[in-house]
């Protein structure tokens, strides 16, 4: 097949985002002068053309576009909300056929097949519901065999080189014509190679055919620009209009908006096949081919000016380049190319970084290339007109932005102190942040106050946020789209499909609920309160539902900030986790330290719980099962919280009670930090008596004094640690009540020490270690 | 080319081979060098030229050989970087015979060594009789390279003691060698002719031990060899130079492929510390593929001399103990637990042969 079998149609088969497709593109159109140029792009877009071509639009922007399958039309397993991009950089062929187009006045017109129709017929439609998938991929292409032959054969050492040496930067094509005959042939290479065409590249290229086909009957010069592989998928439907796969879009919602888009995002070593890798490399050839008008530049013109600066950029990660390093890196990429028999490119220029700048004898090779990744890949970003049509979820963002005075326009950061406890208004707008955060969209950062989700700092009482609008944060929202046209819907969405991944545990379902309080997601709480049950009800593992226990209970303490007062689902699955737990407290294997920890915190809770007014918690069956525990001979520090709840219950005697310390104590000679461990167990429940019962300050008392002075001072560490539960008063009046007002006193006070005597004790010690050097008894 | 010699100079092991590059050579020749850039790198990365294949010497490491070409082009000189075993020596050989046709004015850089055994050092007797002038001189490696336009080697670099590695810094930059010792103004220097440069080696595994002057890593570009990544390289490469060094000394035994695939395997998985997803403990020796080729060859000759005629997996691993593994008790010991662990894990005849000697 050739490119000239349909005289009406001028073909530009394109690698998209290729500076060099985009410059021979504009040779192209610039010469034929076509009626109509068409181009790869999804229809639903072509209401965005006015914005994309306005000049205030800078790129890199992106389309975004989402569908939600709410009736499930697509799929009844998917969560029904699916989105992609479609991205432009300064470079994109598409990008710069559309500005051209509209300076020469030629109409435009997006001809792929809309994106609800693209994913009625993907074989990778669940790829769409998480991460930034992007609409035009190239990961086929770069795993096909002819790929791998053609980088084997030409020795490259990826794709990307290949494509550079025979198409971007390695081969000069003066005349368009014989640069796109070439990418056409590359297309059917690739196309050969493909026993079988899945159905959603058939049904788009019928539909591209048929777009083209009307235009080409209504006597129209046609410019194709699309993707090499589709060309003859295209021709092949115009030649054979049976063969089209026609059919009806699925009566799905979707919604298409533009987004300002960074290099960054846009670069391949971002993970986004369908991207460029070095993209700031490909803006600068951009720039050099601009500049050069109708002659292809010279390579060395755009090196040059990037490397010069790379030079500072290098410097401030700590190499230590000077000019004449730069001098030599284009003076061997120049020679590189000449050895390699191409025009200077890429890896020429990336490969003489490497000699000229790495100065050391370490292989920092690694490093190096992954910085030069990151320098290379560019960090601009883009923008777009002020006049776009508003997406749903930013009216709404804007709307409660106006209801509480929030800023919308970029100013200085602004900080807000909430009083969630008191003040219904400002709990209201804790939501709201706490909505935007869930969503990760740049406004407000959290940056004090009780993190309920996490079980952390819950003493305090107000929240302080810092707020700042970006340019970042509307983008941030549009991408949220497909999550829903409200803050709230989105937020929820997004956490019903948190929920539902298989990769969350328990525990973080149980944050999960948490947040959605703190999100104040009440009205639509039974939802997430399902997923949670269902979790309660197998969950079989005890850590696993002591962590979520020590979550879901800071709901209920919490229950005036958080508005959890007349949700009964919470005391119901409270009451869930509460019950399996005391079935399963006898069962408690060997723990990892860590995990001891969170059972007594879970235990301490949970004995709390007990100790105040709820009813739904049944006090016999947990310290039954405590007392089973117990007997179990668990860790020391699991047995103090046993001991202690057991006593403060009034289940064990202080005769009981004294048996457990006698048990612990007499095993401190076989390990001297049991006493310790499970004292700081007891003390979790049992602080505030401890202080002031003196029969519990007898009972410790009695036990240390039965250890022996060796035994006492292998102990000491740990006992200490158990001691700092104490804060300084309570110590005081431990103090008063072990030795009397007046020593404790003295006590008190000879524990701080002046810093003259600091000073004497070191140089005693340091006089003592010379000694001991010189008999060879200390370190060196 | 000289018979009858351990160990022929690759100039001269591949005489033909560049008098033929030289004949068919039709691209530009930088001056002072014997063959164009694009030549030199067929010479070392193998290529048919004219119908006539030439041999691949250098493996995995296309782009690096590339660079060493260029920047030998420049003003620069030359550091070969890498761990042992990647080829160091055997590129900067390659390289100073294709390009000047001599690999022999090469600097073995060591703890020990002074200035005079790079520049110039005097005959005494002439000295003494006639003083200080150019008859009295004996030219040193660096004084023969610059004077004939050729390549000097200096291996292992960063051994040398930092005085003795700065002497390169005005022959680098100003491309000229001061003999101050001759009173006569216009005898007391040497330029270099075109086609002069440096190659150095520096082993990563001795780094730190004289930490290269700022002003001598300015006049060097640094390229990092690395080692060959594809175990289907390493084996063929293994077989090659084994077959090759046997053929040489008359022993007609070949390393199967069999056997040369275990080799290979073994030296990954002690490299890496994993045997199928097993962590075991790595030996601090180095393992590259020049020493599984000194196993191989070991093995080869101790069966053609004093076994069966075939080189079996547990000659392998009897002469992995002495030709890799050596005096470190450490080291021996971890190689048996890889043993031992092979024999665990695999039951082909070939790994429970190769693990029965543990």
């Amino acid at each position: 097949m050739k490119l000239s079998e349909h005289p009406q149609i001028i073909w530009a088969p394109i690698r998209h985002h290729s500076p060099q497709c985009s410059w021979q593109l504009q040779q192209l159109l610039v010469r034929e002068k076509p009626d109509i140029v068409l181009i790869e792009g999804p229809s639903e877009a072509n209401s965005m053309r006015e914005y994309l071509t306005a000049k205030a639009t800078q790129p890199p922007v992106a389309l975004y576009i989402y569908a939600v399958d709410n009736r499930q039309v697509l799929s009844t397993e998917d969560s029904g909300r699916y989105r992609a991009y479609v991205p432009f950089a300064v470079m994109s062929p598409e990008w710069n056929a559309l500005q051209l187009a509209k300076k020469l006045k030629i109409p435009t017109e997006f001809i792929d097949l809309p994106y609800v129709q693209q994913l009625q017929h993907s074989e990778h439609r669940n790829e769409q519901q998480h991460g930034e998938h992007l609409l035009y991929s190239e990961s086929n292409i770069r795993k096909s065999d002819p790929v791998q032959w053609l980088v084997n054969e030409s020795c490259c050492r990826n794709f990307d080189e290949w494509w550079d040496r025979t198409f971007e930067t390695g081969v000069c094509y003066s005349q368009p014509a014989s640069f796109f005959q070439n990418t056409f042939r590359f297309g059917e290479l690739l196309r050969e190679a493909q026993s079988n065409i899945d159905r959603e590249t058939v049904a788009r290229e019928s539909y591209m055919a048929e777009r083209i086909a009307g235009h080409v009957a209504a006597g129209k010069r046609c410019l194709v620009v699309c993707g090499a592989f589709h060309c003859r998928g295209i021709v092949q439907y115009l030649e054979n209009p049976e063969q089209r796969l026609v059919a009806d879009g699925p009566d799905i919602t979707c919604g298409v908006h533009l987004i300002p888009y960074s290099l960054a995002r846009l670069n391949s070593a971002s993970g986004y096949a369908a991207g460029m890798t070095d993209c700031r490399y490909y803006q600068a050839l951009w720039s050099a081919l601009q500049q050069s008008g109708e002659k292809p530049p010279t390579a060395e013109s755009h090196h040059i000016a990037l490397t010069a600066e790379l030079l500072d950029e290098l410097k401030n990660n700590a190499y230590a380049v000077s000019m004449p390093d730069i001098i030599e890196s284009n003076i061997m990429c120049e020679r590189l190319a000449e050895l390699r028999g191409i025009r200077a490119g890429r890896m020429e220029l990336r490969d003489a970084l490497e000699s000229t700048v790495i100065k050391t004898v370490v292989d920092d090779t690694g490093n190096f290339e992954r910085l030069l990744d990151t320098l290379l890949a560019g960090n601009c970003v883009g923008r777009l007109p002020r006049n776009l049509p508003v997406a749903p979820i930013v009216d709404d963002f804007r709307k409660w932005c106006d209801t509480y005075k929030l800023p919308l326009r970029p100013v200085i950061v602004q900080e807000k102190a909430l009083d969630i406890y008191r003040k219904p208004r400002q709990r209201e707008l804790s939501r709201l942040f706490h909505q935007l955060q869930f969503l990760d969209i740049p406004y407000a950062l959290f940056a004090a106050g009780p993190r309920f989700a996490v079980n952390e700092d819950l003493h305090r009482v107000r929240e302080i946020w810092q707020v700042k609008w970006e340019i970042e944060t509307e983008a941030a929202l549009i991408e949220c789209s497909h999550l829903g046209d409200t803050l709230q819907d989105a937020a929820l969405h997004r956490l019903l499909a948190t929920l539902s991944s298989p990769q969350v545990s328990g525990p973080q379902k149980a944050s999960l609920l948490i947040q959605a309080l703190c999100m104040g997601l009440h009205p639509v709480y039974e939802q997430i309160v399902f997923a949670v049950r269902d979790w309660v009800q197998t969950e079989t593992g005890i850590l696993h539902l002591c962590k979520g226990l020590n979550h879901l209970v800071v709901a209920y303490y919490a229950r005036r900030a958080l508005a959890a007062q007349q949700l009964p689902a919470l005391e119901s699955i409270l009451k869930q986790c509460f019950d399996r737990l005391c079935v399963r407290l006898p069962w408690l294997v060997l723990l990892q330290t860590d995990e001891i920890a969170v059972v007594c915190e879970s235990l301490a809770s949970i004995h709390a719980l007990v100790t105040v007014e709820t009813n739904w918690c049944d006090r016999t069956s947990f310290y039954a099962a405590l007392t089973d525990l117990l007997e179990t001979k668990p860790a020391p520090k699991l047995a103090g919280v046993c001991a202690g709840a057991l006593l403060q219950a009034q289940y064990h005697t202080e005769i009981e009670t004294g048996a457990v310390f006698a048990e612990q104590f007499g095993q401190a000679s076989l390990a001297p930090e049991i006493p310790g461990d499970f004292l700081q167990g007891f003390l979790m429940i049992e602080r505030g008596l401890f202080v002031h019962e003196p029969s519990l300050q007898i009972l410790v008392t009695h036990f240390i004094t039965q250890l022996d002075e060796q035994e006492f001072l292998q102990v000491l560490p740990s006992l200490r640690l158990a001691f700092t539960y104490f804060n300084p008063a309570e110590k005081q009046k431990l103090a008063k009540n072990l030795v009397g007002e007046n020593e404790s006193a003295q006590l008190l006070v000879a524990s701080h020490w002046r810093q003259h005597d600091l000073q004497y004790a070191q140089a005693l010690r340091e006089t003592l270690n010379e000694q001991l050097k010189s008999w060879g008894l200390a370190d060196e | 080319m000289i018979d009858h010699v351990q160990r022929q100079p690759a100039e001269l092991l591949y005489q033909q081979e560049l008098d033929f590059l030289r004949n068919e050579d039709t691209h530009t020749v930088p001056e002072g060098w014997g063959l164009s850039p694009r030549m030199v790198r067929a010479f070392i990365l193998g290529e048919t030229v004219a119908g006539k294949p030439i041999k691949r010497k250098i493996w995995g490491n296309d782009d690096i050989v590339e660079k060493s070409i260029v920047t030998l082009i420049g003003q620069r000189g030359l550091l070969l970087v890498g761990e042992p075993g990647t080829a160091k020596s055997l590129l900067s050989e390659l390289l100073a015979a294709a390009i000047s046709g001599n690999s022999k004015l090469t600097v073995q850089g060591s703890a020990g060594i002074v200035e005079e055994n790079i520049r110039y050092s005097w005959n005494y007797a002439l000295l003494l009789k006639n003083g200080p002038e150019l008859p009295s001189l004996i030219p040193g490696p660096l004084l023969e390279a610059m004077r004939k336009g050729a390549i000097m080697r200096f291996e292992e670099l960063t051994r040398c003691p930092t005085e003795v590695q700065d002497n390169l810094i005005p022959v680098l930059s100003d491309k000229i060698l001061h003999i101050p010792e001759i009173k006569d103004e216009t005898q007391s220097y040497l330029l270099s002719k075109p086609g002069f440069n440096i190659i150095g080696t520096a082993n990563l595994k001795d780094r730190g031990v004289n930490e290269l002057s700022s002003a001598l890593k300015r006049r060097f570009n640094f390229v990092t060899m690395k080692p060959l990544q594809s175990l289907d390289d390493q084996k063929a490469l293994i077989q090659m130079e084994v077959n090759a060094q046997l053929a040489e000394k008359g022993i007609r035994l070949s390393l199967e492929d069999n056997v040369a695939e275990l080799l290979v395997t073994a030296f990954k998985e002690l490299r890496a510390g994993n045997v199928e997803g097993q962590a075991i403990d790595r030996p601090s020796t180095i393992l590259s593929v020049a020493e599984a080729v000194g196993v191989a060859y070991s093995a080869s000759v101790h069966a053609h001399y004093f076994g069966e005629q075939t080189v079996r997996p547990q000659d392998i691993a009897s002469h992995m103990i002495g030709t890799v593994i050596k005096d470190n008790e450490e080291d021996v010991k971890r190689f048996k637990d890889y043993l031992k662990i092979i024999a665990r894990k695999r039951k082909d005849k070939i790994w429970q042969d190769f693990s029965s000697h543990g």
